[in-house]
């Protein structure tokens, strides 16, 4: 079971999203491959977590799983997934149809495609109001008007009528959020909601996740391959790999002190302003491992610099090695720690 | 990263893993795609029929002097008019010709007339393509606004207009057509080269130092290629009813020629003889169901993208 | 970037003037907008150095590249490559003298052809300018032992390897003719964070093995800093600051540079520490309306009425670090308290942006 985190002060007594023991695999038909293989996860109200992993990590699978959106070949085999209290797990269409939106907003990656060219902006943006119960069209266009102004996009009553080609790319993911925001919703799901974007188009859209925050005490989780970007304003980060949580913690604590293998060398394999310009970075070699060549030890054994006998041997649970923060690794939690440090 | 579908997103990340510790070699693993796709014939029917339709067809035409019974032009005043029997499977025509003889040698003219009709056309037609893709300017304008007259114009009727003028034979049958249909290749290939001119692996041979003619010639050929070939595959089909067309009112093969088109004409009027038209008629029908089928299951073993698909 | 006849000879790659205006042919009665792509850009690079070219979509840094690699043509400017003008050359002498200077592109999956093997894609250079078969495969070997490729992977195709692994065919397709020269754009974009420091650093080994001259396009100041000895930053089309890496890096002039910096957190202790970003208003311009004057004006949290009324050109003290600004920042700003959040929402902070005639974009409200 993984540990509890609690923000200084004020405590929720139960997390507003309570993930744990999650599995999900691929059907036998396709394989069977496990995509996630025992995930735990505790968001709060009114917290941001940042979930960070590569390509393959299972990241995305995860927040999809959550609202039950995984493609057909996919499936949840175990864990739950309490949503104020409700396993998503088990709930039926229904009521799932009643979280999605309302509840729960998602943006996803790609703004351009995410939108339907066809409609209005503003008809989109008001699509969840319809769909869980606002029926005047007047009300809801004077609503989206309301959130569009809210995220940030100028001379919203006109631009409510635009059509997405006519907005930016910034502009269309702002979009994006304030159709996930049209319900309030009281958790917010982003994947990879600034890749693609400008960089100083980043700043406005993250600034803008975290006003939202403020104003609404609304959850956020972040998802993103970009560590350092999205850690400005996370309270929490989620490392994962090879389709689990390989460390968890305070944004901090885990850049500064990462207490697992992989987020060090991830952390130190980057450049900044302090690294010495045109040394050799010590980058981390080979790739993550393809999710159907999992052997019985941690899966990042192949690649990490203090693999010892029992790592090869089991893999190591996420359990807590030092003040709130967590680290699957065996000789993190039996040294308290990692010897080297953060860069 | 680029947009993949939600398997390929999750295993490992990177579905080129599973391949790159193999040990197949590119040769070995084209061969080995090929292959596979032959034995996946098994689950699509039509493509499958198809294919031994086009076979059997490929044999009868080339084998025709030795599989007909009678010669094309072979006739017997006494016998006109008879209706399928032991000894005519398809019965004879107003002159007495066995008309099964007379479909297989058909076939000779129909078939090569309509093979050489769409090679003229794919052949101007993608050389226009290319030209006007790849360098643009004030050739591209010019040679577009030609193919949009053609296309403005129902093609046969074109075809016809041509064919007439330039008096009515096999011949003229296969120029008129052929100089109808080359718009369309060259259309196609044109907006296929317009996008892959500007791929990033054409920027790259120019890079390279690659001459304009290597690079169109080896690098945006051969991905036009593709779909170019399954359009005249399908092609030939229909080329295979305009030459017929054209026979049926006069203006391609004469008679005696065995040729379905005039054979259908001929039969034309004597509708209670029903075998006279349907049997050509229905050689006509096959070979076109049979290019398309074919067509379609080519296009979708040649589609680059869904080989990779299978690699994941 | 001293001027001495001398030090003349040092300079592998010399820009001057380039100007790159998209459309403005009417023909048939018809006409088109002009996209304002690059203008008047002006830098140099040293041999065995290289040279950082920074901007966001739509400043221009593609197209300087294309009109380096004189994949386009420039309407005006000239480029020199080992003091030889190649934007006037003949096609024929242009196809020899592009034996000097080879690319890296940004998305290795799209700049491979899918059709051919990994070896013949590398060879592709080698062929074009006439090389045995068997000079060829020797030189395929070599260069994939160089940049971490297996024979094996020689005979495979693209979509077979990882985006790592065809990142490194492209660079040894780029190597293959050993060129002075290489453009590299966003090399490392398209990549997972694990692999990008695998491929920096080979760059970075080539880079000093054979002293190889670098033209780096990024929009990763980081990435760029750790590369490149200097820095160009671009924004809608043309050179806003130019100078070495870490002086444009720690004492920005510009204030674009000073926000691109302010966006991505530079140390890792920077990391996670939410003030001291410089929120810019609003969207980039267009290129095909670029604001008068200033292009950076609207967006500006220092502009002034001057700033519409000319463009201020890119100090030509001869100094190594320019800016082109009329109000430049000072050393150290980026330290000072005046950037603690300077969110241009602020009153405080409120840009005062002249009245506009060509109707550009305003501050907008922003989060």
């Amino acid at each position: 079971m993984r540990h509890d985190v609690a923000a200084e002060g004020a405590v929720d007594s139960a997390p507003l999203l309570d993930i744990a023991g999650l599995r999900i695999a691929l059907t036998a038909e396709q394989g069977g491959t496990e995509l996630l293989r025992g995930v735990d996860l505790a968001v709060n109200a009114g917290e941001i977590v940042g979930i960070v992993g590569e390509s393959g990590s299972g990241k995305t699978m995860l927040a999809m799983s959550i609202l039950q959106l995984l493609a057909k070949e996919i499936h949840i085999t175990a864990g739950r997934i309490k949503f104020s209290g409700e396993d998503l797990v088990k709930v039926g269409s229904a009521r799932l149809r009643e979280v999605r939106g309302r509840d729960v907003g998602v943006v996803f990656q790609d703004p351009m495609s995410a939108l339907n060219p066809l409609h209005s902006v503003g008809k989109q943006v008001a699509e969840p109001l319809k769909l869980h119960g606002m029926a005047k069209r007047k009300e809801r266009m004077s609503r989206a008007v309301v959130t569009l102004k809210r995220v940030g996009i100028p001379q919203s009553e006109e631009r409510v009528r635009n059509r997405p080609f006519e907005f930016s790319g910034g502009m269309r993911q702002r979009a994006l959020i304030a159709e996930a925001l049209s319900c309030d919703p009281k958790l917010l799901i982003a994947d990879e909601p600034t890749t693609g974007l400008d960089v100083t188009i980043q700043v406005q859209i993250l600034n803008l996740l975290e006003r939202m925050r403020r104003e609404n005490d609304m959850a956020i989780i972040l998802i993103s391959h970009d560590l350092t970007m999205v850690a400005g304003i996370c309270d929490r980060i989620v490392v994962m790999y090879a389709g689990r949580v390989v460390e968890e913690g305070a944004t901090a604590d885990v850049l500064l002190r990462p207490k697992h293998p992989y987020t060090q060398a991830l952390a130190r394999s980057m450049p900044t302003l302090d690294t010495a310009p045109g040394e050799m970075l010590p980058a981390l070699p080979g790739t993550p491992p393809p999710m159907t060549e999992l052997g019985p030890g941690c899966s990042f054994a192949k690649r990490c610099s203090y693999a010892e006998e029992v790592c090869w041997r089991s893999e190591p649970e996420l359990a807590e090695v030092g003040i709130r923060q967590s680290s699957a690794c065996w000789v993190a939690q039996r040294d308290g720690g990692l010897g080297g440090g953060a860069a | 990263m680029s947009a993949r579908s939600p398997l390929d997103m999750t295993i490992g990340g990177d579905s080129s893993h599973a391949m790159s510790t193999g040990t197949l070699s590119a040769r070995r693993g084209y061969v080995h795609t090929v292959g596979r796709t032959f034995a996946g014939l098994r689950h699509q029917p039509s493509a499958l029929i198809s294919l031994i339709v086009l076979c059997v067809w490929a044999i009868v035409i080339v084998f025709a002097p030795l599989l007909a019974p009678d010669g094309p032009l072979t006739q017997s005043i006494a016998g006109r008019l008879s209706p399928p029997s032991s000894s005519h499977w398809f019965g004879t025509d107003a002159l007495g010709r066995d008309v099964l003889s007379r479909v297989m040698f058909g076939g000779r003219v129909s078939v090569p007339a309509a093979l050489v009709v769409v090679l003229l056309s794919v052949f101007v037609g993608c050389t226009v393509g290319l030209l006007t893709g790849y360098l643009g300017g004030w050739l591209d304008d010019v040679l577009m606004r030609i193919t949009d007259v053609f296309m403005a114009f129902p093609l046969i009727l074109l075809a016809m207009a041509i064919s007439a003028s330039l008096g009515p034979s096999i011949r003229n049958g296969v120029i008129a057509l052929a100089f109808v249909s080359w718009p369309q290749y060259a259309r196609v290939t044109r907006s296929v080269t317009l996008d892959l001119r500007s791929r990033e692996f054409v920027l790259a041979s120019q890079v390279a130092g690659q001459r304009r003619s290597t690079i169109l010639g080896r690098v945006i050929f051969p991905n036009v290629f593709p779909t170019v070939f399954v359009m005249a595959s399908v092609d030939v089909g229909r080329a295979i009813v305009n030459f017929s067309v054209l026979s049926f009112i006069g203006l391609g093969a004469r008679p005696p020629v065995a040729e379905w088109g005039s054979m259908v004409a001929d039969g034309a009027q004597v509708m209670s003889q029903w075998w006279v038209s349907t049997f050509p008629g229905f050689a006509i029908f096959s070979l076109v169901l049979a290019f398309n089928f074919a067509g379609d299951w080519l296009r979708d073993l040649l589609d680059p993208y869904s080989r990779t698909r299978d690699a994941a | 970037m001293t001027t001495s006849v001398a030090a003349d000879a040092k300079i592998l790659l010399k820009v001057a003037g380039l100007t790159k205006h998209f459309g403005p042919r009417a023909r048939f009665g018809r006409t088109r907008p002009v996209v304002h792509a690059a203008d008047d850009v002006t830098f140099e690079i040293q041999r065995g150095q290289a040279l950082g070219l920074v901007g966001e979509s739509g400043s221009g840094k593609s197209t300087i590249a294309r009109c380096v690699l004189q994949v386009e043509s420039s309407d005006t400017g000239s480029v020199e490559l080992g003091g030889v003008d190649i934007a006037g050359l003949s096609r024929r002498r242009l196809r020899l003298k592009r034996r000097e200077m080879q690319a890296i592109f940004q998305d290795p999956a799209s700049s491979l052809n899918p059709r051919w093997t990994i070896g013949r894609i590398i060879a592709e250079p080698l062929k074009a300018h006439g090389w045995s078969k068997d000079r060829s495969e020797a030189r395929v070997r070599e260069l994939a032992e160089q940049v971490g490729l297996t024979p094996a992977q020689l005979r495979r195709m693209p979509y077979q390897l990882s985006g790592g692994q065809q990142q490194r065919a492209g660079i040894a397709r780029a190597l293959a003719l050993s060129p002075n020269l290489i453009v590299a754009d966003e090399p490392l974009s398209a990549l997972d964070v694990s692999i990008q420091a695998q491929v920096l650093n080979l760059l970075i080994k080539l880079k000093s093995e054979m002293n190889l001259t670098f033209l780096f396009i990024s929009h990763d100041l980081r990435v760029t800093r750790h590369l490149c000895e200097n820095i160009a930053v671009c924004y809608l089309g043309n050179i806003v600051e130019i100078g070495p890496a870490d002086e444009l890096l720690t004492n920005p002039r510009h204030p674009y540079t000073a926000a691109l910096i302010s966006a991505m957190p530079m140390t890792m202790s920077d990391v996670g520490r939410k003030s001291g970003q410089i929120v810019l208003a609003g969207d980039p311009p267009s290129p095909l309306d670029p604001p008068s004057g200033c292009r950076f004006r609207t967006r500006c949290f220092r502009a002034q009425p001057k700033c519409a009324l000319s463009a201020p050109p890119l100090d030509p003290s001869g100094a190594d670090h320019r800016a082109a600004c009329f109000f430049p920042l000072e050393a150290g700003f980026l330290r000072s308290t005046a950037v603690a959040d300077l969110d241009v929402n602020d009153a405080a902070t409120d840009p005062k942006v002249a009245a506009d005639p060509t109707g550009n974009r305003t501050t907008d409200e922003v989060g």
